[in-house]
């Protein structure tokens, strides 16, 4: 009796401790995506900032001492990689203008004790300015500044106060796109993956069928055969493959990452296909047998039709493969202008990871973007395709 | 045809052959003067891509085709460092081929370079510039002839000086380098000006920084009179008292003086751009690359550069590292080609070198010309630039055979373990290189025959077996068809029409290159000769991997299974976790569970390029976290200890495959069970412990032999983390990555092969030990019922 009427309680108490369990593991996933984007639209120098930033911002400094305002205004065209290159303009009470411009690495930033984390120190050996700044402290938090000048023409303990301003860079997408054709690449990458969709459709369908409708001797081992394929390492056969294309004059072309998917050699698709194939009523085909048609033509106007779950799944399945693939790409592409997007994103973050982050990270976000959208849109597919290739293998 | 899936596909057709037609055109190899109309014979050649190459392969562009009408110029940009040999490998190599030095036997004995001697001869002022005392250095044009033949043309190069920040030397009272430097005076001055500048235990401003690789290596041990090879420059030899003595002093230097900056492989922060933020007073043995860099960034502080300091012994000894240029032998005109280097090589070519500014040009004429050295600008002291080369103090690397670049790896490995993780004394260092360089440079080539040598007979048995099997095959069909009727047989007929795709491509491309496989891994095979220079070596591939003689199997090895030690039985279990809060019904979860399931499915480059960031020393999220728990800053990308974790976060970060498929076998339990259990008054944990453990427990094996299979076939992650690399102290070297550098980097295909099996071998062994083990742990529904108690 006591169980009964603890339960439905005991039961939201447990609903609650389980979402919020869940919410707080919801974060990890989700914040480096967000990180990626809000990276995207940074400057270049806040990029590699230390600390990170939430938020693609600026920070603006404005203080008024007895001398006049101190402008500290964060200059992105000189500044470095990973390093910050402030431009200091400081109206003096006579009238005249000090300019100067002051390197602030990131890495340079350290606490200055471990009591304060907040604090970070400024050690500039380089400051040249008629006001000899002998130390500068910056103390930073999210919002405000402070940065106290300790010199013998401004006044010690100037306050300048910063605020941080949302300042979303939106042309690196553009600018990306000026830096490397990646809109080439992204026509290469939408060539691989719609042929290999459309071979994979169109192969392992039809071996599928047969597999599933047709009689024929030696079905079954040679099913056996492919099903054993889905458990061998890539590897294995990589060599001689590798070897193969490179000795037929396939190298840098996309021939071998077709040639796989014009062949049907997607054990996993194939199976799919048949399993469902095997679903379908036998009268279909054989009235239209009896009427006279091929194999070919009742696949094409009686069964195909009617595995559009199947397409569907093989469809997405096949476009995500190809759009994420790395290896192959790699193994077999060279030249400049037949890269694929994963490879020149590779390229990119080899040859200008540093000095160029932000673009870096506009480019691979053009890169997620469509696959979370599919992955969106067709999210129930992804989860049948993986429990298919999880539990029935 | 009124139906979705035909019309999608005919959308698919239309769409390919649309997106084929939009495809970014090849290189041309054959272009058109614009007035006559006449073919230009076109000079192709892989050259960098960046901003000041792009000035570089402008300006050479526009003189040559200027000077020649009916020649063109076709640059390949590239990033990939063995795009080259790739491309030669695969015969497409370009017309002209740049040599650095350490590449020239590769290149020599892959036959990728065409003799020019006959070229050359016929050029009386070229000639007569080469010989002796022309106006080559000599030093420069030595390594680009062999045996009285010239292959190459001496090109550019670069000497090894000091930089230094001429206002830390004010500061400190100390006098500027001259040529009467030797090491004590650079140990004192270095010491004088290393400082804690605001004393907060850390040193701010560094003495010294010396290039810790190769070259500044060996320059030490040169001017030392220490030595690496032997004398007759067959073997590495480092076990010489002098040389042991140069590396104590770069050891004590670092170690004991402490006025040199540590471990630089946090990403973003490098020793050049130390200095050019004015932190280090002293920096070289160093190229004369970074001065581009140097000349436009450095604004805050004045600085020059000078010659190396003698060696103890009052010895002056600097290194040179030349490149050539050279007519490739796959090119179809030579003597095109020829024409281009000729006046890449000539003095108005090596100006606009000059002025590009990243290597000195090869000519005398040229060493001191105003686009080099500039009076008005930094450094002043150019003269030190060439002082080197043209005294005569100048030397090349030490030079060995092919392997030479394994054996460079070899030091750089080594020192790399002294300097930065001080893993090992100089002594035990210089004896570890000789060890393992000698046993590099003893393996074996192939005594034993070519495969082609191998007479017919002996491949008989094969032979035989493939012609029984295929006539077994028809004589089986023959018996067996007898018996169909018609109707059967055409229904067959399309039976074989509809999979022979498939069939083929099974053949093709998995049984074919299975079979292949196997026998490679028996064979030597290096680069892409004909396959019947592959040679029968038996089992010395496998013997090779496994008895350690390759040193980098076993840490390979080592890699992928910490990773797997890690990274499987914690993604297990929190996948199993998330699953079982995921299974409740409570509002929203399918939401929940698309947004674990997400990061699973997006792009390896996009996501890797992502944690390479977050993983940042400084400025990545991973260390400000773990600051606010008090862990100290980790230095994950740089320190052989913690690298592997940041791939064991990114399997935790797209766990949601597991997930998934834990939630489908949950949701599988039957609820009577459930029940039966609350009734028997079992509470949250028990139920879980009886009743839902047992039930999912194939699962949860299931999921164990994937994720061990997938986590030895870790590749993309890692290779795009660091660059191809095996990371820090190789302590990130995936299996597979490490097959990969082996077969397709180096082309040893034979190795790569062994490899390859050892793999399937590993997989298969583990996967046997826990299908024997699950009986243990797996309850199979079905299997308990027949009664297996």
């Amino acid at each position: 009796m006591r169980i009964r009427m603890t339960a439905p309680l005991r039961e939201r108490f447990v609903n609650i401790a389980t979402y919020i369990v869940v919410l707080v593991g919801v974060i990890p996933v989700l914040l480096p995506l967000f990180w990626l984007i809000s990276s995207s639209l940074k400057t270049k120098d806040t990029v590699f900032l230390a600390p990170p930033q939430w938020l693609p911002s600026v920070m603006e400094y404005h203080a008024t001492s007895d001398f006049g305002v101190v402008d500290l205004i964060v200059d992105d065209t000189f500044a470095y990689a990973t390093g910050t290159l402030w431009r200091v303009h400081v109206p003096l009470a006579t009238g005249n203008y000090v300019h100067t411009t002051l390197d602030v690495p990131s890495d340079v930033l350290l606490p200055a004790n471990t009591q304060d984390t907040d604090a970070f120190r400024l050690p500039l050996p380089s400051w040249q300015t008629t006001a000899d700044v002998i130390r500068t402290g910056l103390s930073h938090n999210n919002s405000t500044a402070t940065v106290a000048f300790v010199s013998d023409m401004v006044m010690p303990h100037d306050v300048i106060c910063g605020k941080s301003v949302l300042n979303p860079q939106w042309n690196n997408y553009i600018k990306a796109f000026q830096e490397e054709p990646f809109h080439l690449y992204l026509i290469n990458t939408l060539f691989v993956t719609c042929a290999g969709m459309l071979g994979n459709i169109i192969s392992c369908s039809l071996v599928g069928y047969a597999f599933a409708r047709l009689r024929f001797r030696g079905k079954n081992i040679l099913f056996l055969l492919l099903l054993s394929t889905m458990m061998l390492p890539a590897q294995v056969s990589m060599i001689p493959t590798f070897v193969m294309y490179v000795k037929i004059g396939w190298l840098d072309s996309f021939k071998p990452l077709l040639a796989p998917t014009m062949l049907a050699q997607s054990a996993f698709f194939v199976f799919l296909f048949r399993q469902f194939f095997m679903t379908i009523p036998a009268d279909l085909e054989d009235a239209a047998r009896i009427d006279g048609c091929t194999p070919l033509r009742i696949y094409w106007d009686i069964i195909l039709p009617l595995a559009t779950p199947v397409v569907i799944v093989v469809a997405v399945f096949s476009f995500m493969t190809a759009w994420n693939d790395f290896f192959g790409p790699l193994l077999y592409l060279n030249s400049d202008e037949k890269q694929t997007l994963a490879l020149a994103l590779n390229n990119f973050k080899t040859a200008f990871g540093y000095r160029d982050p932000q673009l870096l990270m506009a480019a691979s976000t053009i890169m997620i973007i469509p696959a979370v959208v599919i992955f969106f849109c067709a999210q129930k597919v992804f989860i049948r395709g993986v429990v298919i290739t999880g539990v029935e293998k | 045809m009124n139906n979705p899936v035909n019309w999608f596909i005919l959308f698919l057709c239309t769409a390919v052959v649309g997106l084929y037609l939009i495809l970014p055109q090849p290189r041309q190899t054959v272009t058109h003067d614009p007035v006559t109309g006449k073919e230009k014979k076109t000079v192709t050649l892989v050259f960098g891509g960046l901003g000041r190459d792009r000035l570089v392969m402008n300006e050479v562009k526009e003189k040559f085709e200027a000077a020649h009408p009916d020649m063109a110029i076709k640059f390949i940009r590239t990033f990939s460092p063995r795009k080259v040999e790739t491309m030669i490998a695969a015969g497409i190599a370009p017309d002209v081929l740049i040599v650095p030095y350490d590449k020239v036997p590769y290149y020599r004995e892959a036959g990728a370079i065409l003799d020019i001697t006959s070229f050359v001869t016929n050029d009386p002022e070229l000639y007569a510039d080469l010989k002796e005392g022309g106006d080559f250095y000599d030093v420069l044009v030595e390594p680009f002839h062999v045996e009285g033949k010239i292959d190459m043309l001496p090109l550019w190069y670069t000497p090894f000086i000091l930089y230094y920040n001429k206002d830390l030397f004010d500061k400190n009272g100390v006098a500027y380098p001259d040529e009467t430097w030797t090491w004590e005076d650079m140990r004192a001055a270095a010491k004088k000006m290393t400082h804690d500048t605001d004393n907060d235990g850390k040193i701010d401003e560094f003495g010294l920084y010396f290039a810790q690789w190769q070259h500044g290596i060996e320059t030490f041990i040169f001017q030392n009179g220490g030595r690496i090879l032997n004398e007759d420059g067959t073997r590495v030899d480092m076990t010489d008292p002098k040389t042991i003595e140069a590396l104590q002093f770069l050891y004590d230097l670092k170690f004991k003086d402490k006025v040199c900056p540590s471990n630089f492989l946090t990403p973003g922060v490098s020793p050049s751009r130390l200095f050019r933020q004015g932190k280090i007073a002293i920096f070289g043995p160093w190229g004369v690359f970074s001065m581009v860099d140097f000349k436009t960034e450095i604004t805050s502080f004045d600085w020059d550069v000078a010659v190396l300091p003698k060696g103890p012994t009052g010895k002056r000894a600097s290194l040179v590292a030349p490149a050539a240029l050279a007519v490739s032998s796959q090119s179809p005109h030579p003597e095109v080609s020829y024409e281009f280097i000729r006046f890449m090589t000539s003095k108005e070519g090596m100006e606009i070198i000059a002025k590009w500014g990243l290597f000195l040009p090869c000519r005398k004429s040229v060493a001191r010309s105003p686009a080099l050295c500039n009076p008005h600008e930094l450094p002043e002291n150019d003269a030190a630039l060439i002082h080197d080369v043209e005294n005569g103090y100048a030397h090349l690397p030490a030079y060995t055979s092919t392997r030479y670049g394994d054996v460079y790896d070899v030091i750089n490995e080594e020192t790399y373990r002294m300097l930065d993780m001080k893993y090992s004394t100089p002594a035990e260092t210089t004896s570890n290189i000789t060890t393992k360089a000698n046993r590099i440079l003893a393996r074996v080539q192939p005594m034993q025959k070519p495969l082609s040598d191998i007479p017919v007979i002996l491949w008989l048995p094969l032979i035989i077996i493939f012609v029984c099997g295929v006539t077994g095959l028809i004589v089986w069909f023959r018996k067996t068809g007898r018996a169909m009727g018609r109707a059967s047989r055409i229904e067959e007929r399309w039976g074989y029409i509809l999979i022979s795709p498939w069939l083929i491509g099974f053949c093709l491309l998995t049984a074919g290159p299975l079979l292949v496989s196997i026998f490679l891994s028996f064979c030597q095979w290096q680069s892409l000769s004909s396959i019947g220079s592959a040679a029968f070596v038996g089992v010395s591939n496998y013997v090779r991997a496994l008895s350690g003689l390759d040193d980098k199997f076993y840490p390979s090895l080592y890699a992928t299974l910490k990773y797997t030690a890690f990274a499987v039985p914690i993604g297990l279990t929190a996948a199993l976790f998330l699953a079982l809060l995921l299974n409740r019904k409570i509002r929203g979860v399918t939401i929940f569970r698309t947004l674990y399931f997400l990061p699973a499915v997006l792009p390896s480059v996009a996501v890797t390029i992502l944690w390479w960031y977050l993983f940042n020393t400084e400025s990545g999220w991973i260390n400000h976290l773990l600051a606010f728990i008090g862990i100290p800053s980790i230095n994950w990308l740089g320190d052989p200890r913690f690298a592997i974790f940041i791939f064991v976060f990114m399997h935790l970060w797209a766990v949601g495959g597991g997930i998934i498929i834990y939630l489908a076998a949950l949701q599988g339990v039957p609820t009577e069970l459930y029940e039966a259990a609350e009734i028997d008054g079992a509470g949250h944990w028990s139920r879980f412990r009886h009743v839902t453990l047992p039930m999912i427990s194939p699962v949860i094996f299931f999921n164990l032999v994937m994720g061990i299979i997938g986590s030895f076939q870790v590749f993309n992650q890692a290779f795009i983390m660091f660059d191809g690399g095996g990371g820090p102290d190789d302590s990130t070297l995936f299996y597979v990555l490490h097959l990969y550098n082996e077969a397709i980097t180096h082309y040893r295909f034979g190795y790569g092969a062994a490899l390859a099996w050892i793999l399937f071998v590993i997989i298969l062994i583990c996967t046997l030990l826990i299908f024997k083990s699950s009986s243990l742990w797996v309850y199979y529904e079905g299997a308990k019922r027949k009664g297996r108690a």
